[in-house]
């Protein structure tokens, strides 16, 4: 029966064909899959290094204000090449946080008052205070931080526990 | 199914990985961190894990829980108990409710025993990995230490299951680190590896043997109070030294000032691994006694830092030599040391490791942070099983239960009850609310969830338990029903057993498992089968069947698809030899026979997948074309020798003196084959001499058998048995061949009525190949009417079993579909 060897012959090379061509498309759709994943690894891994970078820089940005905080008491009392250095540092500390402004880096605004989220801010310090509740925000000790929208570093804050 | 995560369930700190298409990957948390702290706490109700948690640690100390690692499976006088309760807040007490050998802590005024936090953590874990990865997380290996003992294995994975996890595996952490290194990867040398763990806060020194694929932990030593954070603590000790002595003020009073301090000297730590100095600087927050600010500008170097960690990397070095001493083993047997835990970065560390085992054995090609998760992510995508807690069975991601031993996963957490006044969950067996104190009442009986029943042809659900029926089913309530067979010489019966609310469609309920029973040969179409189904004490399924005069069918439930395989492998081969009969040459019939009956004695014993790896071998086997054999000379003539000598040996009462002439050929026969030499000069000549031989033995042989009417029925229906029937049903032609042995010695001890018996012997072995002798008829399926071959089990076009039964009656449809109680 020629030709029905024939036939076979025909049908079987068509699966061949239909066997390679699958084989392809699934190779390809492996290697779309797997550049996907190498891209979303690469912008993760700069980000995180982005993220890095800005936090050290807001730590600088922290300990401008924690020097601010003690010397604005008595800065009036200091003379006026004293004054004069601060309101320079000053500037120094304005021109970092335009820097980090113009990064996507603003502050996260924390209201005393209010309550602590967990979310939000790390209490790092509590204080017994009557006629608050429990939870409230006395102070801000450092900022939170966002970046482009997202909460890069969270505000310590001192909030209220009554024993 | 979704995606599979491995998890390194820490003390301190816990790491998630996922193995893509590039390879295994460390998955970040909802805050961006790639460690989540393992500390739950409590936010307005709301339960927190990890950094927010701590955020609030100062606020609520004793509602945060930590290191909860250290409890999970520990009872509340367990040494280990009391160093957790000095050492943290919050509060560890015996479980109000009467549960004996375990502790729980209060959170929120509420009891939780350390698997609910552990499990609160795991959820945590596994919402998050969803979130990054884009899928629903469904399955999970866990990391455990190696020193764990079974019950708190049991705990870490009843923790799992509560998270919503299916836990496929639980590992120990050296063994998960030995696996991210690929040191498990099949090489048959034998490697003894030593993972050197250094954690947040605990340390783990473990001895492994790895060989071709498996490993065994020769021995294990450890310090659960020493880990980085020891390391951490020596800096914040050297610079509030500093600050006392150089400024006269405690800064320890000074919460805000410690909480950078700290922060400070992980830093610091960190930095020391890469420069041989860090510099601290701390501007603006301290004030010395006339109330200046203070600048703390401090320089360490790593050779003070070292100075002051080498009695704590001494400690760890003398536990890494008792390891290797206590494994029986000499330091330079150790191939190589895996570093894992964060602080064996510390220069410290690895170079107190590299001179004691030398620098080359000394493995860091993975970040020691996440080896261990990566590990377990690796054995979980390998092999993507579930494994038994009970037996070790690897069973598939979907089992529900241990296809080996029956062990149900889901049942593997242990149950809890709810108060019912103020719906806290409580253990199984509490008398008293842990939560509110209130009493709660006894459990009413347990009942069936919902109806169980078998699926019968055209899909109809056969109920045999209502549902809030009370199990186990009470003796006189455990009825029979009756069933019919589909067709003629039906051989098995599947019995898939459904439980659930739809009385119409037994598909529409959820599976509960299959039994399955062999049918003796030649039953007509219609014949009677009765089955029994009811709930035992555990509240699972048991079945049994019989004929309608009371032949028990011995159904045996296929718990899952190793048994399915099997049991369908064996029913296609039982059919296939059946159906092939005279066309298989009768000494290949002999053969395969005997191998049926091995497959069905290994079935019967329940040995599953050597039954099917059998049966599939013996498949091929029946397939096999049977090729002449080349140069079987010797092989025939030692054929007729052995036949030839059979014949004597069985049937020398009644072959007489022939016997003698047959001795004496197979003597010649069986020395002409001694003397053979092949490729000698003489071979050919060997060769026409055994053929000569086997030939005049053959002649002599055919001439017995011709002249003894006897032998030649004898003989007859030994081959008829031996190949026609046996195939079918092994156990029916056991019988007749033993009873036709039973009638030859009749004749041998010359019993009257042997006669009489051999021929009603004949009639029914001639009634029995008859039966066998009817063409096979096509099958057709109950479910799409498609025609199937003879001896097909599943239909080809839809799939539906086709040894299912049928109702009895059109009442038993009826009163099914309408009543759904046919009791």
């Amino acid at each position: 029966m020629p030709k029905d060897n024939d036939a076979n012959t025909k049908e079987f090379m068509a699966q061949e064909i239909w066997n390679e061509f699958i084989t392809d498309v699934l190779e390809i759709i492996r290697k779309k899959r797997e550049l996907e994943q190498e891209k979303a690894e690469k912008e993760l891994e700069t980000e995180n290094k982005i993220k890095k970078l800005l936090l050290r820089f807001i730590e600088v940005s922290d300990s401008f204000e924690n020097v601010f905080k003690n010397i604005d008491p008595v800065i009036g009392e200091a003379d006026s090449r004293t004054q004069s250095w601060v309101s320079n540092f000053s500037t120094i500390y304005n021109m970092l946080q335009r820097a980090l402004k113009e990064c996507g880096v603003v502050p996260a605004e924390t209201l005393t008052g209010s309550k602590a989220s967990p979310y939000w801010h790390n209490v790092i310090e509590t204080v017994s205070q009557s006629g608050f509740e429990d939870e409230t925000i006395v102070e801000e000790i450092k900022k939170g931080y966002l970046f482009e929208g997202k909460l890069i570093r969270m505000a310590d804050v001192k909030a209220v526990r009554n024993l | 199914m979704g995606k599979i995560i491995g998890i390194d369930l820490g003390t301190t700190n816990s790491v998630l990985a996922t193995v893509g298409v590039k390879g295994c990957r460390v998955i970040q948390n909802k805050e961006a961190e790639q460690m989540t702290r393992s500390i739950v706490g409590i936010y307005k109700n709301d339960y927190l894990v990890g950094t927010p948690a701590l955020n609030r640690w100062s606020l609520a100390p004793k509602d945060t829980i930590n290191s909860i690692k250290r409890l999970m499976g520990r009872g509340v006088s367990d040494p280990e108990v009391e160093k957790v309760k000095s050492s943290y807040r919050y509060e560890i007490m015996e479980p109000s409710d009467g549960t004996r050998d375990s502790v729980c802590v209060k959170l929120g005024g509420k009891e939780f025993s350390p698997v609910d936090i552990s499990a609160m953590i795991l959820k945590k874990l596994k919402t998050d990995a969803q979130a990054a990865l884009g899928e629903e997380v469904t399955h999970a290996v866990i990391t455990v230490p190696a020193y764990f003992s079974d019950k708190q294995v049991a705990a870490t994975r009843d923790a799992g299951r509560k998270a919503g996890l299916r836990v496929m595996k639980i590992i120990d952490e050296p063994s998960a680190a030995a696996i991210a290194y690929n040191l498990d990867s099949g090489e048959k040398d034998a490697k003894v590896v030593l993972v050197y763990d250094l954690g947040g806060g605990t340390f783990d020194i473990s001895v492994l043997m790895m060989t071709a694929g498996t490993h065994a932990i020769l021995n294990k030593e450890g310090d659960m109070w020493l880990g980085g954070d020891d390391f951490d603590k020596l800096i914040v000790d050297y610079l509030t030294d500093y600050i006392e002595t150089e400024y006269r003020i405690d800064p320890k009073s000074d919460d805000r000032f410690m909480v950078t301090l700290k922060q400070e000297a992980k830093k610091a730590k960190e930095m020391l691994s890469a420069a041989r100095a860090a510099q601290i600087l701390i501007p603006g927050l301290l004030h010395d006694s006339s109330g200046n600010m203070l600048d703390i500008d401090l320089e360490i170097t790593r050779e003070y830092f070292e100075k002051k960690a080498s009695p704590l990397v001494k400690r760890t070095v003398d536990l890494a030599k008792l390891a290797v001493q206590n494994a029986h083993l000499n330091l330079e047997d150790i191939d190589c040391v895996l570093m894992a835990g964060n602080a064996t970065c510390i220069p410290l560390v690895q170079h107190a490791m590299e001179k004691l085992f030398g620098s080359e054995k000394i493995l860091r090609s993975i970040h020691p942070k996440y080896c261990v998760a990566m590990g377990a992510a690796i054995v979980a995508a390998s092999a993507p099983q579930i494994e038994c807690p009970e037996c070790g069975w690897k069973n598939d991601l979907t089992a529900e239960k241990c296809e080996k031993c029956n062990y149900m996963f889901d049942l593997d957490v242990r149950p809890t009850k709810t108060c019912p006044h103020c719906s806290h969950e409580n253990d199984i067996d509490a008398k008293t609310c842990s939560a509110c104190g209130e009493m709660i009442p006894l459990p009413p009986e347990p009942t069936a969830p919902f109806a169980y029943g078998i699926q019968t042809a055209g899909d109809v659900f056969n109920v045999f338990i209502q549902k809030n029926d009370k199990y186990p089913t009470p003796e006189e309530e455990r009825k029979f029903q009756e069933f019919k067979t589909i067709y003629q010489n039906q051989r098995s019966v599947s019995i898939p057993v459904y439980g659930g609310n739809n009385s119409e469609k037994a598909s529409a309920n959820k599976k509960q498992g299959e039994a399955s029973a062999m049918l003796p040969p030649n039953l007509p179409e219609g014949a009677v089968v009765r089955i029994k189904l009811w709930l035992d004490a555990d509240g699972a399924f048991d079945i049994s069947a019989q004929l309608e005069n009371g032949t028990d069918l011995q159904p045996r439930i296929l718990r899952g698809g190793k048994d399915q395989k099997a049991e369908e492998k064996i029913r296609e081969i039982g059919s296939k030899i059946a159906y092939k009969g005279d066309g298989i040459p009768p000494k290949k019939k002999v053969i395969l026979e005997n191998k049926y009956r091995k497959v069905i004695d290994l079935y019967n014993r329940g040995d599953m997948e050597d039954a099917y790896a059998f049966a599939t071998e013996l498949d091929s086997e029946i397939d096999k074309p049977v090729l002449p054999e080349n140069g079987s000379l010797l092989k025939e003539a030692r054929g007729t020798s052995n036949f030839a000598k059979y014949i004597v040996s069985e049937y020398g009462w009644l072959i007489g003196t022939d016997a003698y002439q047959l001795n004496a050929l197979i003597a010649e026969l069986d020395g002409a084959i001694v003397k053979t030499t092949p490729g000698s000069e003489t071979a050919a000549k060997d060769q026409e001499l055994i053929k000569e031989k086997k030939e005049e033995l053959n002649r002599a042989l055919n001439d017995v058998i011709d002249d003894n009417n006897l032998l030649n029925v004898f003989l007859s229906m030994h081959a008829e048995i031996s190949s026609r029937i046996m195939p079918l049903n092994p156990v029916e032609g056991n019988s007749l061949t033993e009873e036709l042995e039973r009638i030859e010695i009749e004749f041998k001890n010359k019993d009257s009525a042997a006669t009489a018996k051999l021929n009603a012997f004949s009639q029914k072995l001639n009634n029995k190949l008859k039966e066998i002798k009817r063409e096979p008829e096509n099958r057709k399926c109950t479910e799409c009417g498609a025609v199937n071959s003879p001896n097909a089990t599943r239909c080809a076009s839809c799939g539906a079993n086709l040894d299912v039964l049928k109702s009895a009656s059109i009442q038993n449809i009826l009163s099914n579909s309408f009543k759904g109680d046919i009791k």
